[in-house]
Parts: C-alpha cells; structure tokens; sequence
C-alpha cells in the first residue's frame, strides 16, 4: 500500500469510526516507516512465489517440518525460560534490599552485551569436545562428556543471552508501578507473597508479554548460537540452503514460513493484551516504596543472583580472557590497527542505525498508542514483522533489491543501516509503546489547552515524558546493531569491517585467540551502553 | 507562680492531653504515644488520641505535620519507633509486636483511589474478599449498591469518573467489613463543586455502613463538617483532640485558633475569668492569669451602625450572600475582622459600633 492510500484508508476509519483523526502528518511518517519495514518482506515473497509451487513442494518435506518443530521447541522453552529468570531478578533487585543491589541490577543486565555466537563459542570452547572442561577432567578417566551440541546448548545459551530483554523491560515496569497499589492489597487482607501474584505480576503483565515478545523474537531470528551449535532451526537451515545449493528460492520460502510463525506470535501477544489502561490516573506524586526485607531469604537470593551471573556473564567472559592469554602466550600478534577501524566501524554503523530507529519508530508509536484501531494494530504487526525475517534473509533482499533497483546503493553504508532499522525497529517501538501507554493522553490535552499547538506538545511534553523510552530504546538498538553478525556479514560494504565479522571470521576460521580481542572490545562498548540505559532508568 | 496560670498552660501544653485509659474493646482505635521519626517532613511525636466505634476522626494539619505518616502507622505500612497502637482492643504495633497490614482488617482509601487498572469494578471490590465468612457475590453487590454503582460491575477503572473512582475505592475497603476504614485526603482529587457532594455521600455511606473511619485532610472546612471528632496536627504533634465544634470554639493553643477558622487575636492582660483588653473587659471560658492573647471569632463581633462620634469605622465589606466580612479600624490602630448576617449594607468609613458576644478564649503569651 503506498502511503497516500494508507494515510487515506487511516482516515476513512476514523470518520467510520468517530474517532479522532491522526494528525496527517503522523499518519504519513508512520505509513512510510511501515511500507519501508515491508520492503525486504515484500521481495521475500516474489522470490519465493517466482519459484511456484515447486518451491512451495520442497518446504513440506519431513525434514522441513521437523526444522519448523525445532524452532518452536526452542522459542518456547528459551522464552519460560527468560522468564523464569528475569522476573525474580527484576524483583529482587528493584523492591527488595538484596545486598549490593545497585551492582546486581547491572551485572545481571550485562549479558545482553554478550552476542550469542561469543557466548556460543565460549560454550563450546569449555563445554565441547577438546574443551577447557575436558582437559581438566582427562585426569580422572573421563572420556567424553554429553554433547553440548544440538538443543540444550541451543536452549542453554539462548536463554541465558536474551533473558536481559525480558529483564529490562520488567524492571522498567516494575520502577513504575504505585506503591498505593500494593499497600491497599495488603490492607485488603493480603500477604506479601498473595500481593506478589494477584497484583505485581498482573500489573507486569504487559512489561512481560513486550519482553517476552522481544527474547521470542530473537530466538526465532538468531543465527549465531545455531549455527555454531549445530541447532537445525530456521535461520541455519535457511543458512545451509543458500549456501550450499545457492537456492534462493528455497531460502526464500522457508524464509516465509518463519515469518508466519513470528506472525502467530503477534497475535498471541496482541490476544493477551488486557483491556486495561496502564497509565497512572490522577496528579500525585509517585513514591518510592521502601525495599522489602528479605531476611534469611538474602542468602538464596544472592546465591541465585550469583549463579545467573557466573553462568551467563562471569563464564564466557573468562573463556574469552583464557583464550586471550593462550593466544598472546602462543605468540599472536594482535593486529591493532585492524582492530581499532573495525571498533570505529561498528560505533558508526551501530549509532547510525540507533538514532534512525528511535527516529522511525516514534510516530508508529504514538500511533499505535494515542490512535489504536484496526489500521493502527495492522501497522504495528507489520512493523514488529522485520523482527521475524532473519538477519541473513533481508540481507538477502537487500542485496537482490540494490542490485537491481537500487545499484547507488548497494553494498554502501546507508542500506546497511537500513538493514539494521528493519531488523531493530520492533525494539524501539516496544519500549516506546511501553511509555507511552504509561503517560496519560490527559497531560497531551492539558498541554493542548494550554495553548499549544500539536506540535508544540509533541516539543515540550510529548517528547520530554518519552525521553527515558527514547534512550532505552536507542541504547537497545545501538547493543543489538553492535552483536548484529549475518546482516553485517553480507551487506556491508566491502572493506568495511566491523568487530562482529571479525569476530565470525576468526572463530569460523578456528583462530579462537584471534576472536578474543574484538569479542572483549565488543563486550567494553556494549557495557558502557547498558551503564548509560541503567542510570537513565534509575534517575526517571 | 500562680497555680491557675499553671493549670492554663498545661491545658494549652500540646502533649499534655489525658484521655481516659480504657478497657479492651471500648475504643475502636487507640493510640498511646505513638512516635516515628524521619529525617525530612512527617514525623510523628508521641501521638496520642482515641476514637469509639462507628465515630468519624478527621486528622487536620498543614502538609506535612505528620498526619499521612499517622495514618501509615496505623494502616502498618510504616513501623513506630515507640509506642503502642491498638485496633478494635488489639496491640497491632507496641513494643515487640508488629501485625502486617494484611492482618490488621484496615480499609485503606488512597489519594489516588489506586484501583487495581487490571481489574473490572467488581473484581475490585472482590479482591478483599477471598477469606470472607458471608456469600462474596452478594456482599459485592451490596456494597456496590451502598456506594451507587450497581451496574457499573463490568467497567474497568479507566473508564470510569473520578467520583466513581472514589466510590469503588470505598467500596473496595468497606466490603472485608474492616474495623476501620482510613482515607488519606480521599476528596483532593476532585473538583470543588463536587467535593462536597461526594463529602457528603461518603460520610452517608460510612454512617451507614456504621464504619469507624480516620480521615487525613488539610481542609478545615472538610474535617469540621465531616466528622465526630477532629485530631489537629501540627508539627507531628497533636495539640487537641474534640468535636468539630470544640475545635473552634475553645481551641486548645493558640496556633490551632489561628490553623481552624478564621480569628481575631488581642493583645490583653488575664485577672482570672475575665481579660482587659483594647475591646474593655471581656469574660473567658478558662481561667487565665497575666499576658494573653484573647481570641476573638469574627462571627463573635456584632456589628451596628452608629452615630459619627463612634470611634470605630468600616474598613472594607466581603460580601459572600450567606453572610459577608467586615473588616474594622478600631480607634484607628487595631483592625478586626467581623461576620455579620447579610441583612444590613454596610459601606466603608461607615462608623459603628461593636459588641463582643459570650465568653472568649484567651492564651497565655509565651514569648
């Protein structure tokens, strides 16, 4: 749909309907965002249809279906998983007086600066055959140890590099919830524990479900950790394809198969949504309330604290530090200054694509939240859609695209960058959507009656309340760009490497020490960010 | 020192009310010098006051005179760091022991109503009903009835008005049939013209609902015509403890004179039960020796017109229908406010002359 015709089919709802009208100009910049995040999908589909029904043959094979059936298997679990592991975290480390919780909030977000491949390989190289554990255990008689290939690893990994999305989005809805709310369920006969699951958590409900969408998401799309674990999900199976047969068409349709699933995801989401309006009512002041003693419980919860962190941080980042000082002792040479355009590279395109996205997703946002209707809800899922297509997939389109329509373009910066928007927007827009649903419409329209034009309000209220949503959503993006590997890999323009491909090309090549570098370089910038996101959430 | 000036001060002395001791279930609510110190605003210093069952306490005071903090105290949201509270004849706080809010069957009104936004109206309303002995749906549909909002079960609370808002946050308390219903300045979210109709309707409720309630308001006027007895505040600390209509007519200190009602304060000398004044000599309700400060209510000044020779002239008239404000120069050094009926039209530089009706109250100058 052109832009014209959405803006026009937005507004033809909204006299349908009696509802307010979007300002056309939102409407207009929302409506382009949504036809550009449809692009890669949109080629997607003539690839695969231009096969026929061949094509269409080929994905119901057995071994197809059992490729869908893993991929499900693993989101699922990897999801529950996150859960699991996130909301007691976010808990303890927001309302209760858990020991040291300033440094717990942060340590336990940091493996999200962790890319799944590094984690992955520092998987292996402790876990895997010939790996740190082995060699430790050779001694003793063991011979081999369960094979860390295939699902757990998948799983394991997974779970363990993705639960922060979860995490972050928890805690944010956590820093916002009125105390009053709970009190009054105390006051109502309540104990502390009954408060916990009949009103904290329905509250999170909606902070859980973004999150939760978001480690789906990833885990539908990630390619790293399969690949390298040898997981046959979507995304390596589609690798393969391309790769081994340089069958499009194939990749193409199974492409499509995935992005049906993520679709099923969506709509799961968008039917758990509550009907309520998660916005504070009235004008008081929000209170902090006082962290809640946990007492003798501080030991297991700094013992679960601590596990969380030594498996999904304190480990693979020591793996990586051994690996670093087996290469330096075996006499590598580092190459710096390979190592330094490649750190440059990333923080360009990375903040590149952060500040895009952020720019690209507020008006769908503000849409989506201020707007909702059956046009708004339709543009959202599309927008979330560009989360579903794998990295390798809408390289794949682009790199089709540039070379027959757009040549200028090909293999330059800029359709890098809009590679990283398709891919990054659903993240932004979900912490923008979250913020906004949490600011009342009431202080636009007092705004308004001020004497504000709308424009005006969108100035000095809109955006000033979003700030907090903008930056965590900026800071979001520019982590994923920064750990992003198959899209870089492909369309990046020649020359123009970045610390990911570096880091893909010396483990694909078994030059473990050569990636421990760019791998801890990465880890360095990716934890400034979060330093950056965390103190942000805190001062709101 | 002479012992009538002693038995003055310690009747103005903020702390130094005695309320009779009691026995277990006479009062509904007690507390017995109950402190809590913070570092910045709120404190709480030994408070102490004590409220039957079925009564209405409204706790008066400036922001931040610790009244909220009082009313935490006895909801369990906050610990005291001495003395004892009891609810219904039970130590719910004291030395040693400290009952959870969960257990202390407290019905808490918030500022912001805090309904749950994930829940419909009756869903609400059911939510403190899950250990109750009677039928849950019927009492759901009763206190809905008390309040108004049958009808309105399936609504979420987004969609409904803040007067309604208000109502399911009451009938949310009152459903678990609490010994005590507490409202922390449950009608500042609502626009006057309202407020005092849902003031009304909310105290129709709880008498009916033959609830004990404690109120924390900053408004006078809200606390005098709510309730059967007003605590004032100030400080973190409660200087007196009475009906509405002993608040302000025989105001225990002088800065609870000036907090409740509008006054008029002289300058005198006490020789007893009488005061000499600028106004001449005056009766008081109390004895009361030496430098004074007299109160006296505008309403407590009659006003009438007079002849030129009279010393004392209109300064400037509010009129408000129901009665209007007289502002008066007095041999044109002391001016005084009076209320009068509406019936007389009174101008400025008006001469008139001035009355003072009944007994006055009058405090010992402390500095």
């Amino acid at each position: 749909m052109r832009p014209w015709q959405q803006s026009f089919v937005l507004e033809r709802w909204a006299r349908a309907t009696g509802a307010r009208r979007p300002p056309s100009v939102l409407a207009w910049a929302a409506a382009t965002v949504v036809v550009l995040m449809l692009l890669p999908l949109l080629y997607l589909v003539v690839r695969a249809t231009e096969s026929g029904f061949a094509g269409l043959a080929t994905i119901l094979q057995p071994r197809t279906l059992r490729v869908l059936g893993n991929s499900v298997l693993l989101t699922a679990v990897v999801t529950l998983a996150s859960a699991v592991v996130a909301v007691p975290v976010a808990w303890l480390t927001v309302r209760t007086d858990l020991p040291a919780r300033r440094l717990w909030s942060v340590l336990t977000a940091l493996p999200l600066t962790i890319p799944s491949y590094v984690g992955a390989f520092a998987l292996i190289a402790f876990f895997g055959p010939r790996g740190m554990l082995q060699e430790w255990l050779a001694p003793f008689g063991v011979q081999r140890l369960p094979e860390i290939y295939g699902f757990v690893g998948a799983a394991y990994a997974l779970t363990l590099f993705t639960y922060p999305y979860l995490l972050l989005t928890v805690r944010a809805g956590l820093l916002r919830l009125d105390p009053a709310l709970e009190e009054v369920a105390r006051s109502l006969g309540e104990s502390r524990r009954r408060v916990f699951w009949r009103v904290t958590l329905p509250w999170l409900r909606p902070a859980i479900a973004a999150g939760a969408l978001l480690v789906a998401l990833y885990v539908l799309s990630d390619f790293g950790a399969v690949a390298l674990l040898r997981f046959n999900s979507f995304t390596r199976a589609i690798y393969l394809a391309y790769r081994s047969s340089f069958d499009r068409s194939l990749a193409a349709w199974l492409s499509l198969l995935l992005v049906l699933l993520t679709l099923l995801i969506l709509i799961a989401e968008q039917y758990t949504q509550t009907q309520a309006r998660y916005y504070r009512q009235g004008t008081g002041v929000s209170r902090r309330p006082q962290p809640i003693r946990l007492g003798r419980w501080r030991w297991p919860a700094l013992a679960f604290c601590a596990t969380i962190v030594g498996l999904a941080l304190v480990a693979p980042v020591s793996v990586v530090l051994i690996w670093l000082v087996r290469g330096v002792r075996a006499g590598n040479i580092l190459d710096l200054a390979t190592l330094e355009r490649a750190a440059l590279h990333t923080a360009v395109a990375a903040g590149l694509a952060a500040f895009t996205t952020v720019l690209a997703a507020l008006p769908v946002a503000y849409l989506v939240v201020r707007y909702p209707g059956r046009w708004t809800g339709l543009a959202e899922r599309a927008a979330y859609v560009g989360h579903g297509l794998p990295g390798i997939v809408v390289a794949l389109s682009l790199v089709f695209f540039g070379a027959n329509y757009a040549i200028p373009l090909y293999q330059t910066l800029p359709m890098l960058v809009f590679a990283y928007g398709v891919l990054f927007l659903p993240q932004a827009l979900g912490v923008l959507r979250s913020n906004l649903m949490q600011n009342s419409p009431r202080l636009e329209e007092a705004a308004r009656s001020l004497g504000l034009s709308p424009l005006g309000v969108w100035w000095r209220v809109t955006l000033p309340l979003l700030r907090p949503g903008l930056l965590a959503g900026a800071a979001l993006v520019f982590l994923t760009t920064a750990k992003e590997l198959p899209a870089t890999l492909l369309l990046a323009p020649t020359g123009f490497d970045t610390l990911a491909t570096r880091i893909w090309s010396a483990a694909t090549e078994g030059f473990f020490a050569r990636a421990a570098v760019p791998a801890l370089l990465l880890l360095v910038v990716s934890g400034l960010s979060l330093f950056l996101l965390l103190s942000q959430e805190e001062s709101v | 020192m002479n012992v009538s000036l002693v038995f003055a001060q310690l009747l103005s002395k903020p702390t130094g009310i005695r309320l009779p001791r009691s026995e277990p279930g006479e009062w509904s609510l007690e507390l017995r010098e109950v402190s809590k110190q913070f570092k910045d605003v709120g404190a709480a210093r030994r408070v102490s006051f004590c409220l039957r069952k079925g009564q209405l306490l409204a706790l008066l005071g400036p922001s931040g005179c610790g009244k909220t903090t009082t009313l935490r105290l006895i909801a369990g949201f906050e610990e005291p760091d001495a003395g004892e509270i009891l609810i219904g004849g039970r130590l719910v706080a004291g030395p040693g022991v400290f009952v959870p809010p969960e257990r202390r069957r407290v019905g808490m009104v918030f500022q912001e109503y805090a309904l749950f936004p994930h829940l419909t109206v009756a869903d609400n309303v059911r939510f403190g009903l899950r250990h109750y002995a009677g039928e849950t749906e019927k009492r759901v549909r009763e206190v809905l009835e008390l309040v108004g909002l049958l009808g309105l079960e399936k609504r979420m609370p987004h969609e409904l008005s803040g007067g309604q808002q208000q109502r399911v946050a009451l009938a949310r308390a009152l459903a678990p049939e609490p010994d005590l219903i507490l409202l922390d300045e449950p009608f500042s979210n609502l626009d006057a013209g309202l407020r005092v109709r849902v003031r009304a309707e909310v105290r129709t409720i709880l008498k009916e609902a033959e609830a004990t309630a404690v109120f924390v308001t900053h408004d006078q006027e809200e606390a005098l015509s709510l309730v059967d007895q007003v605590a004032v505040m100030m400080d973190g600390v409660v200087h007196q403890v009475a009906s509405p209509r002993e608040v302000y007519y025989q105001p225990a200190t002088r800065a609870v004179a000036a907090f409740v009602g509008d006054s008029n304060f002289l300058p005198g000398i006490g020789h007893g039960r009488w005061v000499e004044c600028e106004l001449g000599r005056l009766d008081t309700q109390v004895e009361v020796w030496g430098p004074v400060d007299v109160l006296i209510r505008p309403e407590h000044i009659d006003v009438r017109p007079a002849s030129q020779a009279s010393s004392c002239r209109v300064r400037e008239v509010t009129f408000f229908g129901h009665d209007q404000l007289i502002g008066l120069d007095f041999q044109q050094r002391l001016h005084l406010d009076a209320r009068a009926g509406p019936a007389y039209q009174f101008f400025p530089g008006q001469p008139v002359e001035i009355r003072v009706l009944g007994p006055v109250m009058a405090y010992p100058r402390t500095s």
